[in-house]
């Protein structure tokens, strides 16, 4: 169970280096301005920062994300709940989650959303079963200085 | 006042979830590599006939597909523990799930 560096063939300095990119797959559950909560079926360390795929409203949205807290949702099997905060590290575009947020808070409801404040309107293609409410769940405080 | 460490903004529940993914890099360290088989030690376990991707930095950024075989936690120099993950290098163009970093 120990490490074999001096195995190593064929790699060398540089060659030694490389980046393990894997696709983890998560649901969005929940939405806030800086962050967002999803679930996943793998544990995600908490500081570990990944790209985050969505499809809101039609269009695939992208954004940065870094996990601030990740727990076991218990009675659900192999389960975590993940809180993760919202990177501003590429311009708000149509394209990230961000504006997709943004616009759905600001009232600019996409199919499927409503706002927080008690009056649902509903836009044509949305069903009451699909509108979003203000989530009164209580979730542990985050464990970065940045909650989501 | 504002609390550090606190939500700062208001939250709210998607009554239909969202599928998604989220793609996350690990930084590894090549053990061998050869054309039928690249072993790495990673800092995470890998699942078994999971796909990934590997970034090789040697020549340029060279990106191969992947399969995991094997995923074994090892003691490394440094006394950390490190995940011994083999990879079996995709033959076809088969690409993993998800989008790519421009998202898509």
């Amino acid at each position: 169970m120990t490490a074999r560096p001096h195995e190593t063939r064929q790699t060398d300095g540089l060659d030694q280096v490389a980046t393990l990119v894997r696709s983890v797959p998560v649901r969005l559950v929940e939405v806030s301005r800086g962050g967002c909560r999803l679930e996943c079926p793998v544990r995600l360390e908490s500081g570990t920062a990944g790209l985050l795929a969505v499809e809101l409203a039609g269009v695939l949205r992208v954004d940065d994300i870094r996990v601030a807290r990740c727990q076991p949702r218990v009675g659900a099997g192999p389960v975590f709940q993940v809180g993760a905060e919202l990177l501003k590290t590429r311009r708000l575009g149509r394209r990230t989650i961000r504006l997709a947020v943004s616009r759905i808070i600001n009232g600019e409801r996409a199919p499927g959303y409503a706002s927080n404040d008690g009056e649902v309107a509903y836009t044509a293609e949305t069903t009451p079963a699909a509108v979003i409410r203000m989530s009164d769940g209580r979730a542990p405080p985050p464990t970065s200085d940045r909650g989501s | 006042m504002s609390l550090l460490g606190r939500r700062k903004h208001s939250r709210y529940l998607l009554a239909q979830p969202v599928e998604g993914n989220v793609r996350v890099r690990d930084e590894v360290t090549i053990e061998s590599r050869d054309e039928r088989e690249i072993v790495v030690l990673a800092p995470v376990a890998c699942r078994p006939d999971e796909w990934v991707a590997l970034e090789i930095l040697a020549s340029g950024r060279h990106r191969v597909s992947a399969k995991v075989v094997e995923s074994r936690p090892v003691v490394a120099e440094d006394g950390a523990i490190r995940h011994r993950v083999r990879l079996v290098p995709s033959t076809t163009d088969a690409e993993m799930p998800g989008v790519t970093e421009d998202g898509r």
